[in-house]
């Protein structure tokens, strides 16, 4: 129970073995320190996971939360979060989705749900207000996702005689044959990174639905809908969130990525690919897209809607658009349209699935392992995908991940991963600052986790790319913001608005250079702020999301307190990573992107890690390995 | 000639994706650009602000608006919004 408003007051545990449902405590304390979402998750983890646990052991959890925000109304607010250990990396991993679940949690009266044990047979799980009802899966497992949660909804409805209004999450083939970077997928959208769709078919869970009609309680209602109507304005006018999102989604970074040499290609070769244009998010809008889409609650709509086969289907992001064109040089948009359906279709993450191919067809280029994937060859990508999910052929072993490939068969050097997560389509080697990112989020290389500076760097922004200055900090406290922008139930786009429009928009006025110019030598001042970062018991018209809080929930809420539960939720996840023995030597990046100069002209077009590294461990007050000490945990009250 | 090539929504809202043009700086370039935006379409919102807010590649190189041009120079006009 809860004395706020905004939350469920409840979060229950389900063991799969035994049926067993209990309620796990979930404090208000712990309420006001984690917030929700994924903070909320990775507490949770640290509390209950030893390091001795392995993915798929029946041990290990499956965390599923939504923040206070969720179904509250606030613009972008109905994400969830899937917590869990990934089987790409072995440590901690978090997947954050816009689809309809974490909603409909709400309204089946749970903030969070947390999975152990493994069932005996294919099961799927029906939550209705409170109640949990197992479902053998029969001929559901099997099933390609949109087949699978349209014959879930037939059977919900079929039970209860009329059309039942549910959210779901189910995985596909691809999770139930573990491959290691399966994907949950809910409606449309995806938790897809970093192989949380394999945990649910390890433990033989094909999909949950939940329904109810329970109400997110708002503390000021009044309050909450003026506030919120502010906030959907600012979004529709920032040149963003506004304007290029809605109208290319994030497909439209495609071509200022090639302009600033950072569009990964040929597995991170290079940074630009001549083609590009045949594959951006300008071709994909003038010749493909249908309509722009949006999750619920979302005044953004980013989403793609393209038509593959006569179906009207989700179109890709930039990361697939930018792996699989210049990524394994195939300047084809409609074949990258119908990989990533096929891929969706499959339930598998499209970044770690293209770059596993680009690996694979630069190790068959050295004569490392032959397998028939040819960069610029197209005719065989489709029946890679479908071995991948199915584990046939050379797709049993692309099914583990770049990572596991480079070392049997060598080519670590260009195996693009941090951790075992492969990287997104941002070549860090001129944004050396998202280089630093990718190496140390905790989830291994994720653009987001790792604080997004090619914002600041490349685009938006260009604080000097080639400068290690200043850029350990920032990632530092850009981290400690994104993190907490989601645990809220928050899309992270929302924080994207948090940059004034006027300095995205003219990138060549006087007042934007003079911010470019400045930002390399902000570290020192971020450093005081984040000390003193109790000094901000306010709110911030930049930051909405503060007050959003503190009209949904009734919380006493501040920009301080904010940050601070982001980088609380930092450090727990990064805890949670120590007993899994993570430490500095797992925050690197491969040789290609640390050591090789993209432009061989250029020495400084590399990414200077140990130097950036040692600075964002001091920032972090982490040990030199890059570890969060007792004492740190303690003053973020993380242990008491 | 030039070869001017646009991107960003820039070139949804105005439909205009190339444009060949005998031109010898990019300051004399965007209001020629603009006139053909207001020939096509005498209402639109778009405005030479919105120009003057892109990256400019010429021959694969980025440079300022004081740049020149010359015959055969390709140039790229990209905005500089993103976010993913």
């Amino acid at each position: 129970m809860t004395t706020y408003s905004g939350y469920m007051g409840k979060v229950v545990m389900l063991d799969l073995g035994t049926k067993e449902i209990s309620d796990y405590p979930w404090t208000d304390e712990d309420r006001e320190k984690y917030i929700g979402g994924k903070g909320m998750a990775s507490k949770i983890l640290y509390d209950n996971l030893t390091g001795k646990e392995t993915p798929f052991s029946e041990e290990n959890l499956i965390v599923i939360t939504t923040g206070p925000l969720t179904g509250s109304g606030a613009p972008c607010s109905n994400r969830f979060n899937i917590s869990t250990l990934s089987p790409l990396t072995g440590i901690t991993t978090s997947s954050n989705c816009g689809g309809n679940f974490g909603f409909y949690l709400k309204k089946a009266g749970y903030d969070g749900l947390i999975i152990r044990g493994k069932c005996k047979e294919p099961t799927w799980i029906e939550i209705k207000n409170s109640k949990f009802f197992f479902h053998e899966c029969g001929t559901l497992w099997g099933m390609k996702v949109t087949e699978a949660q349209e014959e879930l909804q037939r059977r919900m409805n079929e039970s209860r005689g009329c059309r039942v209004k549910c959210g779901m999450v189910s995985i596909g083939p691809a999770g139930e044959n573990l491959v290691s970077f399966a994907a949950v997928i809910s409606g449309e959208r995806a938790a897809g990174r970093s192989g949380v769709g394999a945990v649910f078919g390890s433990k033989k869970l094909k999909a949950i639905v939940a329904t109810g009609n329970h109400e997110t309680p708002i503390h000021n209602p009044k309050k909450n809908a003026k506030h919120n109507l502010k906030w959907t304005q600012t979004l529709r006018k920032h040149p963003l969130t506004g304007n290029q999102l809605p109208k290319m989604g994030t497909a439209g970074l495609v071509s200022p990525m090639q302009m600033r040499g950072i569009l990964s290609t040929k597995n991170y070769t290079y940074g630009q690919y001549e083609h590009f244009d045949k594959v951006s998010g300008e071709t994909l809008a003038e010749d493909y897209n249908i309509v722009n889409k949006g999750c619920m609650s979302c005044p953004i709509k980013c989403a793609r809607t393209v038509k593959v086969s006569g179906k009207e289907v989700k179109g890709p992001e930039l990361e697939t658009l930018g792996l699989l064109g210049g990524g394994i040089l195939n300047d084809n948009l409609e074949k990258i349209l119908k990989w990533n359906y096929e891929l969706d279709e499959l339930g598998m993450d499209t970044i770690s699935a293209s770059s596993t191919l680009a690996w694979a067809m630069e190790a068959n280029e050295k004569g490392l392992w032959k397998n028939g994937l040819e960069f610029g060859r197209t005719d065989n990508i489709s029946k890679a995908f479908d071995d991948m999910a199915y584990r046939r052929g050379i797709g049993a072993e692309l099914a583990n991940g770049s990572r596991w490939l480079s070392q049997k068969y060598g080519g670590e050097d260009f195996a693009i991963h941090s951790k075992g997560l492969e990287l997104a389509a941002y070549e860090p080697r001129r944004s050396v600052g998202q280089g630093l990112g990718y190496a140390v989020s905790n989830r291994g290389g994720c653009h987001l986790n790792g604080g997004y500076l090619v914002i600041l760097e490349n685009l938006g922004l260009r604080a000097d790319p080639q400068t290690p200055h200043g850029k350990a900090d920032l990632c530092m406290i850009m981290q400690d913001i994104m993190e907490a922008v989601s645990l809220g139930g928050q899309c992270l786009f929302t924080s994207y608005a948090v940059f004034p429009g006027f300095l995205i928009s003219k990138p060549n006025s006087i007042l934007t250079m003079i911010v470019n110019k400045i930002l390399p030598f902000t570290g020192p001042i971020v450093r005081m702020i984040n000390k003193f970062t109790e000094i901000a018991s306010f709110h911030l018209w930049l930051i909405p999301h503060t007050k959003a809080i503190k009209y949904v929930t009734g919380m006493k809420i501040n920009l301080a307190k904010f940050i601070r539960a982001g980088e609380r939720s930092y450090n727990v996840e990064r805890a949670v990573n120590a007993k899994f023995g993570v430490s500095a030597a797992s925050d690197t990046l491969p040789k290609r992107l640390r050591d090789v100069p993209q432009d061989p002209k250029d020495p400084s077009t590399k990414v200077p890690l140990d130097e950036m590294k040692k600075i964002y461990y001091e920032a972090r007050g982490w040990d030199k390995n890059g570890l969060p000490t007792e004492k740190k945990l303690r003053k973020m009250k993380i242990i008491s | 000639m030039v070869s001017v090539k646009l991107f960003g929504t820039f070139r949804l809202d105005s439909g205009i994706k190339e444009l060949e043009l005998d031109i010898s700086s990019i300051k004399k370039l965007l209001p020629l650009i603009m006139d053909e935006v207001k020939r096509r379409d005498p209402e639109t919102e778009l405005t030479i602000k919105d120009l003057k807010g892109c990256i400019f590649s010429l021959n694969g190189k980025q440079v300022g608006i004081n740049a020149k041009l010359k015959d055969g120079d390709v140039l790229y006009l990209v905005p500089a919004v993103a976010g993913g």
